[in-house]
């Protein structure tokens, strides 16, 4: 690992400093040029496979095989509701870049900027983060991999890579830290409202006491998936800065771990938000 | 361009830059006969330009397209090309990967 002052990078700001807006990118660019490091974990990895690039996959193999942007739609719309309404937002890449493009222009532009996110995309990141490997995610090691057939982002889930998977001696090792965890969120009160008890939160909660009383069993419950933040929590719990564009959960695991947090707002022109480690109170997420 | 923003001559800077417009699109044309990652440079310029005033753009940003056309734009372009093309554009507050953000909305 490098030597020096470090930062950890949570996936939201691993996908923002891909995919945002430039202006959003120069502000993370900015608040790394603090740090002689910025590092992040292979847990992380594995959440960006399963949120961004399973998408950009999904989307490379329609604009590959749909002939015009009309069989795109169509296929689409055969999507449950929840996820069709989740990928009609993701059309602008199908949109006219030059007024003289027709349906395999724009499907052909779509498909050359879906194949560099997916090629390239992570290396553009590690190019500028450090990866720690103490969790041992199968998941997040794999690379999203290309072959005849297209793009291939790997198995989803933790109970799917049988020994490969090292989540739960990684747990082991963190038994501690995750009975202190346990204690601090049984002493939160649940709710929506900000400085709350997520459900997300709540999920973590379930998840360290199913893992207390029966560990061997709790692979199955495909960690990464079910306790992502809690995992990147433990991932990140030896670097003292803890950076995100999501505070809810992370103001919290924060807490406990005694992190420094600094929290991005979406808006690029927003101010972000320090918090720092010996202050009593924190602004609520 | 360049010349003609430095010289804020609006007319010419739009009259340059349709050129340039019209040059990417002859080259877009061309995409199948070079590689994949020449093709994905010119995909980015277009995307660059796509919703740009020509007659606003500034010398710096003449200048960053300029180093993307002679120096990426090459028929031996590779990954550093590409790298490099997005980070000159996007430096001058280009857009080039704009169709991907929505993507990176839904995460």
């Amino acid at each position: 690992m490098p030597k020096g002052t470090a930062v950890f990078l949570d996936t939201s700001i691993l996908i923002a400093s891909l995919v945002h807006p430039p202006r959003t990118k120069k502000r993370i660019k900015a608040r790394l040029k603090a740090y002689d490091f910025a590092c992040s974990g292979t847990v992380v990895r594995a959440e960006m496979k399963r949120r961004l690039f399973k998408d950009a996959i999904y989307l490379h193999k329609l604009v590959s095989k749909c002939a015009t942007i009309q069989e795109v739609n169509r296929r689409l719309e055969a999507l449950p509701h929840q996820q069709f309404r989740r990928f009609r937002t993701c059309l602008q890449i199908v949109h006219t870049i030059d007024e003289t493009d027709d349906d395999r222009d724009r499907l052909d532009r779509a498909r050359l900027f879906l194949e560099d996110l997916l090629r390239r995309g992570m290396d553009r990141i590690e190019r500028r983060c450090h990866f720690l490997t103490d969790s041992a995610c199968a998941i997040g090691k794999d690379r999203v991999r290309e072959n005849p057939a297209g793009f291939d982002a790997g198995p989803r889930n933790c109970s799917r890579m049988g020994a490969r998977c090292g989540i739960v001696r990684f747990l082991e090792k963190n038994r501690g830290l995750l009975a202190g965890i346990r204690e601090y969120l049984g002493e939160l009160e649940p709710g929506r409202a900000p400085g709350r008890k997520s459900d997300e939160l709540a999920s973590a909660e379930r998840f360290i006491a199913h893992f207390m009383e029966n560990p061997s069993s709790i692979q199955r419950k495909d960690p990464c998936l079910t306790a992502g933040d809690l995992l990147i929590a433990l991932e990140s719990q030896h670097i003292p800065d803890f950076y995100t564009m999501n505070g809810r959960e992370s103001q919290h695991l924060c807490r406990v771990l005694k992190q420094r947090l600094i929290v991005r707002p979406n808006n690029p022109d927003k101010e972000e938000v320090e918090c720092d480690r010996g202050a009593a109170t924190w602004p609520e997420f | 361009m360049e010349e003609a923003a430095e010289a804020k001559e609006p007319v010419d800077l739009g009259i340059a830059g349709m050129s340039l417009i019209e040059s990417l699109r002859e080259m877009w044309r061309l995409r199948s006969s070079q590689s994949d990652e020449w093709g994905t440079i010119v995909n980015y310029l277009q995307s660059s330009l796509a919703d740009q005033v020509l007659e606003n753009l500034t010398p710096g940003q003449c200048s960053n397209l300029r180093s993307v056309l002679e120096d990426h734009l090459v028929p031996s372009a590779d990954t550093g090309s590409i790298e490099s093309a997005i980070d000159l554009l996007e430096d001058s507050d280009f857009q080039p990967l704009k169709p991907l953000m929505d993507l990176g909305k839904n995460c």
